[in-house]
């Protein structure tokens, strides 16, 4: 609500100051720190060491996606607020995060028009149809990627990662990317005399493709080394790939204070506890609870789309539930879905249930009498 | 009543463009939504449609006279399932494929509101000149209703237009491009959105055009 | 009475008359109908069975009421016995799927399947319809029921061990097929073998 006030009304701002005796309504302490400008500047600096990594992974692939999303994400802003002839609120910032976040989830060699058509959906039915930043129910940038996740199954689903990889990037082999290169285990060693140095369909897409295959045991799953997923030298969607870049990023918005520390807490202590689970069924394996920390989008989510304060609990206890179900959800689909990676479903079922969990723990005023929604 | 109402052109004219059943009466949808995957499949059905919905405007306006108000829908919806079991058998028998493609929404042409709409409006109280020509003018309207999704949907997801393949082969790279949402249900209820949209805001601008010249 | 004939009696005359109508046109083409239908298996039998004629390869009544499933004896064009075609059908990913299954003369190969029926997902489920898909039935062993794996490579898909590779994003529908022929084949196998040895 803060963030409504303040952006909204800057004349009624100065008719408080120039009026003798003026009431307004709350809030009456209006801080800079906390206005949705300064948040998504923060949002923004913090997706920084993300977007370095991934340029230093996929270069011009990803400084490409990058303009086409956060651009295409602008116009959208610009077209759907005219159509409700509305002033657009680009001064926010939060369609250029929007832009940033679907960019940094989606493949490197993605065809340009799916991005497009992925930043509109995310701003037009992920956004302004419920009536601009604030009221939409489920992450824009998800919505978005959701759509053409379903839409462009081929362009979009795990072998596409790695199509003829190794003619459009020859650096990956500089940097340690092949599969041959970032593969541990007993496995990696038959990988290497099977295929050599070649990306292809059977050495699985990403990590997490071939990690899915290692769990279900099937021909050419491998585990990829931990330092690899921590440094980010793998595949994977572009924003993804470095561990090391979401971390800080994400250690930069606790320490500011625009990301609430309790969802990562749940994320992970929920990740812990479902691949704890996951190991004790399935035996000891190379793909372990640390792999499945830094694998994958799960870091990349757990900071920078599940913190989104708009379409999260409110309140701290329900923030912890929303990261625990977050976590739980994800594992439930890396495990035992088609899909190797789970963050986008995860995040848009978690953001269904938001009001639920708002409603569970509204908390009771002190001395107060019973709250109405338990 | 029956002469001051539009003339036998005007109804035709009405049927196609101004009172279009897809974009401006909404009526038919569910063939509007269910079998425009395809243009060869949406083309069919709008013949289909055209062929029951002229034989019944026909017949219940020739027997007009002899109708008893609270019996008459019980005579459209008679009518009706009659012209629509011989458009099945037809079809079964001559484009067999097409049929199988086409599948229960051949026989659902019977609860197709447009059908009854005119039936109810026009037929049952007009000539049968005039109800011939609106349910020509209604026909025409619902299969460029129809058309205008199926080319939308089939070039987006199949790059293809009647089956001619247009962007893409097939089998080959190029198959990446497709987009195999438009295809399935919420492709439909997308394209139906916007080009429903697009229709009323045409219209408008049509609208607002004719008030300023008469002013 | 009299006055609800005076009421309806239109209804009752029309009733009559789309009746008659309905029932001429019915008498007119259901010859054309049933050809139709027979027609769409027909002209799949050369392509199931090389060899095989369409119009020799007649229903074999004994067995089919014996399995409760359509079975064909293929018969090439000399009047030898070259194969066989059975008619299965059970539950897809949306709606029931027929299939055509032709198997060799000793029941040990799969010759080959083709869809006939079936309301999958367009452009997912709906390409078990493919030849470039259901091609890799062809020549499978009936020793061992048939399996259904993913992301199989193109060298993979050559060896004809007993392994489908599922369709991408339609897993439910390849899965679906593939029991669909294990079933019949498994049911029908030991009926066609002793059906062999009679004729023999």
């Amino acid at each position: 609500m803060t963030e409504e006030t303040n952006s909204k009304n800057p004349e009624k701002q100065s008719s408080v100051e120039t009026a003798v005796l003026a009431v307004a309504p709350a809030p009456h302490i209006r801080d800079q720190s906390t206005s949705t400008r300064r948040m998504m500047i923060d949002v923004i600096i913090a997706l920084v060491p993300l977007m370095i990594a991934s340029v230093v992974m996929f270069r011009g692939y990803a400084i490409l996606q990058l303009v086409v999303c956060v651009g295409s994400c602008l116009i959208a802003e610009i077209a759907f607020t005219a159509m409700r002839k509305r002033k657009a609120p680009i001064g926010d910032c939060s369609a250029i995060i929007t832009g940033i976040i679907l960019a940094m989830s989606l493949p490197w060699n993605l065809p340009i028009y799916v991005g497009v058509i992925g930043s509109f959906i995310a701003i037009g039915l992920g956004k302004v149809i419920f009536g601009g930043l604030g009221f939409n129910i489920f992450n824009p940038a998800m919505v978005g990627r959701a759509f053409i996740m379903l839409s462009f199954a081929t362009a979009m689903g795990a072998p596409a990662y790695v199509k003829n990889i190794d003619q459009h990037m020859p650096w990956l082999q500089d940097l340690g990317a092949l599969p041959s290169q970032c593969a541990t285990g007993p496995e990696a060693q038959q990988l290497t005399t099977k295929f050599g140095d070649k990306f292809n369909a059977e050495t699985g897409a990403t990590p997490m493709t071939a990690a899915k295959k290692l769990i279900n045991k099937e021909p050419n799953g491998y585990s990829t080394k931990l330092l690899s997923l921590f440094l980010g030298n793998t595949t994977g969607s572009l924003g993804e790939t470095s561990a090391l870049a979401c971390l800080l990023g994400g250690l930069y918005l606790l320490i500011r204070k625009t990301a609430a520390w309790q969802i990562p807490l749940g994320g992970v202590i929920a990740v812990a506890i479902a691949s704890g689970i996951a190991d004790l069924c399935n035996g000891p394996m190379a793909w372990s609870f640390l792999h499945e920390l830094l694998g994958g989008a799960f870091l990349f989510g757990v900071f920078f789309i599940a913190t989104d304060p708009v379409t999260t609990p409110t309140t701290s206890k329900g923030k912890f539930i929303f990261g625990l179900g977050f976590g739980l959800m994800m594992m439930f689909i890396r495990l035992f879905s088609a899909y190797p990676e789970g963050v986008m479903f995860a995040i848009l079922l978690m953001n269904a249930v938001t009001p639920l969990i708002n409603r569970w723990t509204v908390p009771k005023p002190f001395g107060g009498p019973a709250v109405v929604g338990k | 009543m029956a002469n001051d109402g539009p003339t036998p052109l005007e109804r035709f004219v009405n049927g196609v463009i101004p009172e279009n059943p897809v974009y401006r009466q909404l009526l038919g949808m569910c063939p509007v939504l269910a079998v425009t995957g395809s243009m060869k499949a949406a083309m069919t059905m709008a013949a289909a449609v055209a062929f029951v919905l002229i034989c019944a405007n026909v017949i219940v306006s020739l027997i007009r006279n002899l109708l008893q108000p609270h019996l008459r829908i019980l005579v459209f919806t008679l009518t009706i399932a009659t012209f629509v079991t011989i458009a099945d058998r037809l079809l079964k028998a001559y484009m067999y494929d097409m049929s199988k493609e086409l599948g229960p929404y051949i026989p659902l042409i019977i609860v197709n509101c447009l059908i009854i709409a005119r039936c109810e409006v026009c037929a049952s109280k007009q000539r049968v000149f005039t109800a011939l020509s609106d349910a020509v003018g209604q026909s025409v309207g619902f299969a460029l209703g129809l058309a205008s999704m199926a080319t939308v949907r089939e070039l987006l997801s199949s790059g293809s237009w009647f089956g001619v393949e247009l962007f893409w082969k097939t089998g080959t790279a190029g198959e990446q491009y497709r987009w195999g949402l438009m295809a399935l249900a919420p492709g439909a209820f997308f394209t139906l959105g916007i080009l429903l949209g697009a229709a009323v805001w045409i219209g408008s601008m049509c609208n607002k055009n004719k008030t300023t010249l008469e002013a | 009475m009299l006055k609800y004939i005076k009421q309806g009696w239109l209804v009752i005359v029309l009733a009559a008359c789309f009746g008659t109508a309905l029932a001429g046109i019915h008498m007119a083409l259901k010859d054309k109908i049933a050809a139709n239908q027979l027609d769409a298996i027909n002209t799949q039998i050369p392509l199931l069975i090389p060899g095989a004629d369409a119009a020799k390869t007649q229903l074999d009544e004994p067995l089919t009421k014996q399995l409760g499933m359509e079975v064909r004896k293929g018969i090439n064009s000399e009047g030898k016995l070259v194969g066989w075609v059975l008619r299965a059908s059970g539950s897809g990913y949306a709606d029931k799927i027929e299939l055509l299954i032709g198997l060799d003369k000793t029941a040990t190969k799969i010759m080959g399947i083709a869809v006939i029926e079936q309301q999958e997902t367009p452009c997912l489920g709906s390409k078990i319809t493919d030849s470039s898909w259901n091609d890799q039935y062809d020549d499978q062993p009936t020793a061992t029921e048939l399996v259904v794996l993913k992301g199989m490579s193109p060298e993979q898909k050559l060896i004809k061990d007993g392994k489908i590779n599922a369709i991408t994003g339609a897993t439910i529908s390849s899965d679906a097929v593939t029991s669909i022929v294990n079933d019949a084949v498994t049911k029908a196998k030991p009926a066609l073998l002793a059906e062999l040895k009679k004729d023999k």
